[in-house]
């Protein structure tokens, strides 16, 4: 049960992005940070979790979901860039909103509540 | 505290962070839109074909699509192919449609923002979404079945957008952060004003009538002729038409002789224009008749063209369409094939009108004081603040100021859209009295079309609503006090030519000639284009597929040879070796990769500065054009004007040294080499100018005078047909591609295709057994 939150969020977070639009997605990162300041055992922020579960949620898109080759690829290269490149931003904007949301109501709701 | 400092600073720099990635740069979708995982570009999908069974209530038909993404659209009957080409019109285009329909009804903002701002004030004066709907309500009474099947076309577009997953939709509308909206059957006529106005839309009559004014007769006609001495009429063996008009003095009052002209202009270049020609079968190697057509326009991606074949009982035709527009306008059907070029009439008026203090919102005209009537409207603005602003209206059109001139606007083609119907018509003709006929209704844009049937016969109408105007007009502004002139050039008394004894027909946008009608607002421009079509036409050779090909490709620029004819009159002595040398040498090929070439483009350049210069000594804004300037060079030596002396070998001089100093700084190295890269080098934009998406092409040779040009304007499509023993074979090329998807491989699959003019052959069949290269297909049921 220790661990089952490590596997909790990265789930939610698969949820969240299969339906969220652009503010939903920001506040579900904030209900995350809400969520990680109530529960029990978090001590810090947990950056890497939420870093990786981004991470791993992006690996499902990318691998899963998304149409890599039949249009990206096309779409990156019309683009005039690697597709690495579109890959790489997409992921690197979720990531920061994610820790930057979650982070700030995390220190908040810790500081309100003087745990 | 500390702990309260860093939680303040978190929310602020997340504040910050969400504030800029989501704004809408430009009107573009944000940072955060566009990397949401289900909204975002990572949710765009390519199309998934072999859609079997969609359901229409219009009639059965089936799509086959090739492996360019042309579709061959079989139809139980002409509506059904309507509706299945709306259909592939939305599927491919729709961003392209829904941008230009926005546009031209002046509700560009609502998809592009701010920015789209100064478009929609510019439109909306025209009223044309209204005007769309009444032309349809025309239509409907004229031509019902052209409306029944503009209905149809709606109907096949809706329905693409209804059933289309939105992961499959153009990434377009997810950069853009817009959703699509339904189509109406009244848009196709917004689409043809779009192209009335990228064709024939001017605004310089204010620049033209300072030199009208300001100039003397004998100046204007040596420094700004208007007509052409040489015989290169669409019209062969026509005697030059119109001519007092190159001395016509002006109609109005607007400039003293020391007044500046700081009035502003809407830049627009009327040399857009386009090739054609058809050649007969005493010229060719098998007595059979060739018909070329290529389109010059400014290119982007998409282009403006979408090539489709379509098929119904009493149907059968093959070319390009325009998104929007369910029809062929240059191509060809089982029996005839035509193709256009811009005829470049001179549509747009603007009425100097009189007006003073003591009648507010009035003005004079035929002896008495009017109204001016005046209407609000209100621009929807994505992401922003409505604007609202009054339209005036006057009997003549539009009410518009430049500085504190008041004038009134009269495009013409806001009167009437009536060429649809001319291409409906068009594609069910099977001979030249069926062709005669089509164009009859034909109004705006004007056209040059050229004509071949299957019977062996040639011919060409420029066709088009044409303004009569008031004696001695010649391009300049028009008198407001006056109402103004109606009515148009009767369709009989057109130029129009049928199987010449010449044996071959071509129009680049050259003057109709042949009558005393005032027809072209071109001052003596695009001389050289048709002159090197007749050159290569009429060289004697038999010409066969292949000649003409090539003749597309063509980038010999005949202004060359003036420029040599220069240098010999003036005498120059050029040093051994030198880029004059050179030149005097050379076969004015624009091969990108020569000395040569590099160097003359240098030269045109510098003909555009020293114009420039010449137009200000003279006192006017509207610098000579090249054509108009390289006149000047070589038929005069001197002209003398209040008392000052305009000594051509003086602007040849100096024309050298530009061209020189251009060279050495723009384009070569310290050696006098060219650099590469530096010349001859052009992009394709994105058709909404979108960042990186732009194409950067080198290597391909031509100028504004080749046949095949490359500056400016490109040849967006080309076709060649040949007809032989009674059957029509034709090969096309688009410059970029059939979709407008930028996640799909037929973006701009075209492209190095294009560069080289590797046409590919097109494929008409009642067959569709007989199809080749067929890689998916649609069916639609009719239940």
């Amino acid at each position: 049960m220790k661990y089952l939150k490590y596997i909790l969020i990265p789930l939610l977070l698969f949820i969240a992005h299969l339906f969220a639009g652009t503010w939903t997605m920001i506040i579900a990162w904030s209900l995350l940070g809400i969520g990680l300041a109530f529960t029990p055992g978090v001590k810090r922020f947990p950056v890497l979790l939420i870093t990786l579960s981004e991470l791993a949620v992006f690996a499902c898109f990318w691998f899963f979901i998304a149409d890599v080759n039949g249009s990206l690829d096309i779409l990156a290269r019309h683009a005039g860039m690697e597709i690495f490149r579109l890959a790489a931003g997409i992921l690197l904007v979720n990531i920061i909103t994610a820790l930057l949301c979650a982070v700030s109501f995390f220190l908040l709701l810790r500081k309100l509540t003087k745990r | 505290m500390k702990r309260i400092v860093v939680i303040i600073f978190l929310f602020v720099l997340t504040g910050v962070w969400l504030f800029y990635t989501n704004i809408h740069f430009n009107g573009i979708n944000s940072i955060q839109g566009l990397s949401n995982f289900r909204n975002g570009i990572l949710n765009a999908s390519s199309l998934h074909d072999n859609e079997a069974g969609i359901a229409s209530n219009i009639g059965a038909s089936k799509v086959y699509l090739d492996t360019l993404g042309i579709p061959h659209i079989y139809g139980s009957d002409i509506n059904s192919t309507g509706y299945a080409l709306g259909y592939m019109h939305a599927r491919d285009r729709y961003f392209q449609m829904e941008l230009l329909a926005y546009t031209v009804m002046g509700r560009l903002s609502e998809i592009v923002g701010e920015q789209g701002i100064a478009s929609d004030k510019h439109w909306r004066i025209f009223d044309l979404e209204k005007r769309a709907e009444e032309m349809l309500d025309s239509i409907r009474v004229t031509a019902p079945e052209l409306a029944t099947y503009l209905t149809a076309y709606e109907k096949g577009a809706n329905d693409y957008l209804k059933q289309e997953d939105e992961r499959q939709r153009d990434p377009m509308f997810t950069i853009w952060g817009v959703s699509p909206r339904p189509w109406k059957a009244s848009y196709t006529f917004l689409m043809q004003w779009y192209l009335s106005h990228d064709l024939t839309y001017y605004d310089d009559y204010f620049n033209r009538e300072e030199i009208l004014e300001k100039l003397p007769d004998t100046l204007r006609s040596m420094l700004y002729p208007v007509h052409p001495d040489d015989k290169l009429a669409i019209i062969p063996g026509a005697s030059k038409g119109h001519e007092e008009s190159n001395i016509s003095p002006a109609l109005v009052k607007l400039f003293g002789p020391n007044d500046v002209n700081h009035y502003p202009e809407t830049p627009s270049n009327r040399s857009l224009g386009s090739n054609n020609w058809v050649v007969g079968g005493k010229h060719t190697t098998d007595g059979q008749v060739f018909l070329c057509n290529d389109l010059h326009l400014v290119l982007a991606a998409p282009n403006i063209f979408y090539e489709v074949a379509l098929n119904a009982p009493g149907l059968h035709a093959y070319g390009y369409t325009i998104p929007g527009v369910p029809l062929i306008l240059t191509g060809h059907n089982e029996k005839i094939a035509w193709g256009i070029t811009n005829s470049g009439w001179d549509v747009t008026e603007q009425y100097l009108l009189k007006t003073d203090d003591h009648h507010k919102d009035q003005y004079f005209v035929d002896g008495k004081w009017e109204q001016v009537e005046k209407k609000k409207v209100v621009i929807h603005v994505k992401d922003g603040a409505s604007r609202d602003f009054t339209i005036q209206n006057t009997l003549f059109g539009p009410l518009l100021k430049k500085d504190s001139i008041q004038y009134a606007l009269r495009w013409h083609p806001q009167q009437s859209a009536y060429a649809p119907l001319a291409f409906w018509r068009m594609m069910q003709a099977a001979d030249w009295n069926g062709f005669r006929t089509a164009l009859k209704v034909y109004d705006y844009p004007a056209q040059n079309f050229v004509f071949a049937d299957t019977a062996g016969d040639i011919g060409v109408i420029c066709a088009g609503k044409m303004p009569l105007k008031p004696a001695g007009y010649n391009g300049g502004l028009l008198d407001g006090t006056k109402s103004p002139v109606e009515g148009y050039i009767s369709f009989d008394s057109l130029p129009q030519t049928y199987n010449p004894e010449q044996g071959y027909l071509y129009t680049a946008n050259q003057e109709p000639q042949g009558n005393n009608y005032y027809f072209s607002s071109r001052w003596y421009d695009d001389l050289y284009r048709p002159a090197r079509i007749q050159q290569m036409i009429s060289s004697g050779k038999q010409l066969n597929a292949e000649d003409m090909r090539t003749m597309q490709l063509d980038i010999v620029d005949l202004s060359v040879k003036d420029l040599k004819q220069m240098l010999t009159k003036y005498k120059v002595v050029v040093k051994p070796g030198s880029n004059w040398d050179r030149v005097l040498h050379w076969n004015g090929e624009l091969n990108p990769g020569t000395r040569e070439a590099v160097f003359y483009r240098a030269y045109l350049r510098a003909m555009g500065e020293v114009g420039k210069d010449l137009a200000g000594q003279l006192g006017v804004k509207q610098a000579p054009t090249h054509d108009q300037l390289t006149h000047f060079l070589l038929e005069y030596d001197s002209v003398t004007v209040k008392g000052k002396s305009i000594v051509s070998r003086y602007y040849f001089n100096h024309l050298m040294s530009v061209a020189d100093s251009i060279y050495s700084a723009r384009y070569g190295d310290a050696a006098g080499n060219p650099i590469p890269g530096r010349a001859y080098v052009f992009s394709i934009p994105q058709i909404t100018q979108l960042p990186g998406f732009e194409m950067r092409q080198t290597g391909i040779g031509g100028s504004e005078n080749t046949i095949n040009v490359n500056y400016t304007a490109h040849p967006v499509i080309r076709t060649l047909i040949e007809i032989k023993d009674g059957v029509i074979h034709s090969r096309m090329i688009n410059a970029v591609g059939q979709t407008g998807r930028v996640n799909d491989e037929n973006y701009a699959q075209q492209l190095p295709a294009w560069k080289e003019n590797r046409l590919h052959n097109t494929q008409l069949t009642r067959d569709p057994r007989q199809l080749a290269a067929i890689t998916d297909s649609i069916v639609f049921s009719h239940p």
